[in-house]
């Protein structure tokens, strides 16, 4: 039966001319699992806000064609049944939070549809005890992990007992332990309670399990609709970007079908002779300390230490990912090497000299910090503007740079364009010009990828690399583990304030539970140091050559 | 976390009553009284370290009327000090009658202030909008909207500021009007940043059918002894304080020269008051039994 029908629906933002949604036609049958997939900017979010008549209800602008849920256009639906039985969880846990305490966050939407107390109470209890969250219902929002954040969102979303459940991008702030936890709530609910999904997700690779159906969007229309494992073999031929990694991996190899998933690819593997592989020994690209902490230790009032004697030393050219959990000191971390907080303990040398003893605008002319929100760097009228800012407060008269960072970033035709009216990709590469313009020789990135698709992140990889190699070193936090793999060299795993592990990537991401990418856990057993795509086809094609 | 201590409307009786008594009195002892009683169920919160905070940071504005005052108003018959002959401003008269109205006004402003201290510590923002939207639904969300949204900007603010600094603005160092040029961006970023994410929750609460129809609420408030008790001391503070303003004990008149004390009457209203209001701070209770669902 059908859940939700589009019907040639297209759509423009009030005031824009460029289609949102083109023609769109989807149907999405009762207790589907839809991923959908697409470039920024392409409809994803604008679909789903579609399908619960949030657009154009709630944006405006004007719409055509037909959206049914059940067999009923959605407008005529009645308003407060529609919102009860399609719930929308969205990016960020925090933007959408009414309440201040868990429980009381749960039953908002209960109260808004006019639910009797008693009922309440019960899908209250029900909920929080399905999603594990009744030790933590009297807790202050502001107090949770964004994990818990998330898991609430989803919590109140649940408990108006949906059929449908839409998420947008819901895993894009978490750490991979939480990620992995809300996708696979998704599944349970999914299977176990018959709910229909339609997720949005960045983090693509390990939703293709799940999934019954893709849907690959560009320029507001529909380029794709097909299972999982064909829209792979699409992919492979079309869109490379969008292939999980395990499916990368044996792309061009002569087999049936690509894997999919983690547990297909070690049974391509079955009764194959894997060389063992010789590692040519690897060493940082210089052994100039730029920045050097020696038992750092860092703690915020009434809280434990977030950082507990940290000793981290990071060399000319080096390209090192931080990983970790949400809360572990990773951003703190960055903060105290960009002399924006001081430790409690414990000693920071920036170039040979303590980090304390530089005038406060010298530091940035040598390191460059890049923070979560890159909106948080955006507040002039034009990009160009922005740039001198920094250039400005700096001291510095030569605007030749602005210039040489528009055309590296590919944003030369944007710099007379308010920042802020950029697409999220724009926005992420004009917040790291404005530290790039005074061409610091430290980068200290944190979370530079987060809600960006794939193709971006390849952009971004790519660039960052060409900055390692013109002697920049950078160090960046990120959740992403694939990303990490494929273009650093060395991770610093840190847990609960303490580095746990600190060496090359075929070293700390070798063998891991959740720190290790896909292909890793492909090559788990059989071989080890193999963490990257490349890596991999070259272990693979070696294996052809001997005859495997 | 904050647990229903109290009913929400023996919360607000007792701050309404509180905050009237303090913006009607001018007699820095009665003044001084509605302080203490105010103090007093602050530190029966537990809230006495951040509430001294509170009160240092208020103290520059006690100064700044206490100075300000005198220099501005040349009423009162007690000359201090005169100056000679100023441009423009003539000649300065810093009169007895001047500093004390300054120095009243500015413990006025404290005690009202602690009192709205004392709200926000004892009373629990979902608490606040269950027992407003009976009466006013979309006013009550948009006031417990809008004081959720301080801490959020708060670390907000800490965040941007961090990120200045990172691009070279000096917000902590250099001359006065070198920070205020350096915080003046970001001020922009908080505005641009606080106006998106109200987008983005007024989204989320549409999402979650608010605003659809007639509310209803997930917790109901039972009053129990210990409100019946504090709302008790409330009304006698009440009639109290009406009945010492009646009388004309809780008025002082500062211009052109102090009068309205008398000392014997005012000490029998502020005794009582004094002993009222300490009833009410042991009436302030356990959170057993307050969190009640219908």
């Amino acid at each position: 039966m059908k859940a939700l029908q589009l019907k040639e629906v297209t759509y423009l933002y009030p005031g824009e001319t460029k289609k949102a949604l083109d023609e769109v036609n989807l149907t999405v049958l009762q207790g589907e699992f839809i991923l959908i997939l697409g470039p920024s900017g392409c409809g994803k979010s604008t679909l789903i806000r579609a399908m619960n008549g949030l657009v154009p209800q709630f944006y405006g602008g004007t719409i055509g064609g037909q959206i049914l849920y059940l067999d009923q256009e959605v407008y005529t639906y009645p308003k407060h049944q529609l919102l009860g039985e399609i719930g929308m969880v969205f990016q960020d846990p925090e933007k959408q939070m009414v309440m201040n305490t868990v429980e009381r966050e749960v039953a908002f939407g209960l109260e808004n549809l006019g639910i009797a107390p008693k009922e309440m109470k019960k899908r209250v209890m029900e909920v929080l005890s399905y999603l594990g969250l009744l030790p933590l219902r009297h807790r202050e929002l502001h107090t949770l992990s964004g994990g818990e954040k998330q898991k609430t969102a989803l919590a109140a979303a649940l408990v108006m007992k949906p059929t449908v459940l839409l998420l947008d991008e819901p895993t894009s702030q978490l750490d991979p332990t939480a990620a992995e936890e809300l996708l696979h709530i998704l599944h349970q609910v999914n299977q176990e309670v018959g709910i229909t999904i339609v997720l949005l997700e960045q983090r693509m690779d390990r939703c293709f399990v799940s999934a019954d159906r893709i849907i690959y969007m560009e320029e507001g229309r529909i380029s794709r609709d097909t299972i999982p494992r064909e829209f792979v073999q699409w992919a492979a031929q079309k869109r490379t970007a969008w292939m999980p990694p395990v499916a990368k991996l044996f792309k061009d190899q002569e087999i049936d079908s690509l894997p999919l998933t983690v547990k297909e690819g070690r049974e391509k593997l079955i009764g194959k002779t894997i060389p063992t592989i010789t590692r040519s020994p690897c060493t940082a690209p210089s052994t100039t300390p730029v920045l050097r902490l020696t038992e750092v230790s860092f703690g915020y009032p009434k809280y434990p230490l977030a950082l507990d004697k940290t000793s981290i030393q990071c060399t000319q050219g080096e390209f090192i990912c931080v990983l970790g959990a949400n809360g572990a000191g990773k951003s703190t971390l960055l903060k105290l090497m960009a002399g924006l907080i001081k430790p409690v303990g414990g000693k920071i040398e920036l170039l040979g000299q303590v980090l304390s003893r530089y005038h406060p605008q010298e530091v940035p002319k040598i390191v460059g910090y890049l923070g979560q929100n890159p909106g948080h760097y955006l507040f002039h009228d034009t990009l160009e503007e922005e740039w001198a800012y920094t250039l400005a407060l700096l001291g510095i008269t030569s605007r030749t740079s602005i210039q040489d960072i528009g055309a590296l970033l590919h944003l030369q035709h944007r710099m007379q364009h308010n920042p802020r009216d950029l697409s999220g990709g724009e926005r992420q590469r004009a917040a790291l010009g404005s530290i790039l313009v005074v061409d610091p020789q430290i980068l200290l990135l944190d979370e530079p990828t987060r809600g960006i698709d794939p193709i971006l992140k390849i952009e971004l990889g790519d660039f960052l690399q060409k900055q390692q190699q013109q002697g920049k070193t950078i160090l960046m936090v990120t959740h992403d583990i694939e990303f990490a793999a494929t273009y650093s060299q060395r991770i610093i795993l840190l847990i609960d304030g303490m580095v746990v592990a600190d060496g090359l990537k075929e070293e700390v991401l070798d063998g891991g539970l959740f720190y290790s990418p896909q292909v890793n856990k492909v090559f788990y057993g059989i071989t080890s140091g193999v963490v990257t795509v490349e890596q991999g086809v070259a272990l693979l094609d070696t294996m052809k050559e001997v005859g495997g | 976390m904050k647990s229903y201590k109290n009913h929400s409307f023996a919360i607000i009786l007792y701050t309404i009553v509180l905050s009237t008594l303090a913006l009607l009195y001018n007699n820095p002892l009665y003044l001084g009284c509605i302080f203490c009683i105010t103090g007093i169920m602050i530190i029966r919160q537990r809230q006495l370290a951040p509430w001294g905070k509170f009160l240092l940071f208020s103290l520059t504005m006690v100064l700044f009327y206490t100075l300000c005052n005198p220099l501005f108003s040349s009423s009162g018959s007690t000359i201090l000090w005169r100056s000679g002959r100023v441009p423009i401003i003539g000649r300065i008269r810093i009169t007895l009658e001047a500093l004390l109205y300054g120095m009243t006004m500015g413990g006025k402003l404290i005690t009202i202030g602690s009192i709205f201290y004392l709200y926000n510590a004892w009373m629990d923002t979902d608490q606040a909008l269950s027992f407003f939207s009976r009466f006013a639904d979309r006013s009550a969300l948009l006031f417990t909207m809008t004081v959720s949204l301080f801490p959020r900007l708060k670390r907000e603010a800490l965040e941007v500021g961090d990120i200045m600094r990172a691009r070279g603005a000096s917000i902590q160092q250099g001359s006065l009007f070198t920070r205020i040029k350096a915080v003046y961006p970001m001020w922009k970023v908080l505005l641009i940043t606080a106006l998106e994410g109200s987008l983005d929750m007024a989204e989320a609460m549409e999402a979650r059918g608010y605003g659809i129809g007639r509310r209803t609420r997930y917790q109901t408030e039972i009053i129990a002894p210990s409100d019946r008790a504090l709302i008790g001391c409330t009304l006698i503070l009440l009639v109290l304080g009406i009945m010492s303003l009646g009388y004309g004990s809780g008025n002082m008149t500062f211009y052109p020269v102090i009068t309205g004390s008398y000392i014997p009457w005012d000490l029998w209203w502020l005794m009582g008051m004094m002993g009222v209001g300490i009833i009410g701070a042991a009436a302030y209770s356990v959170p057993t039994g307050k969190e009640e669902w219908s």
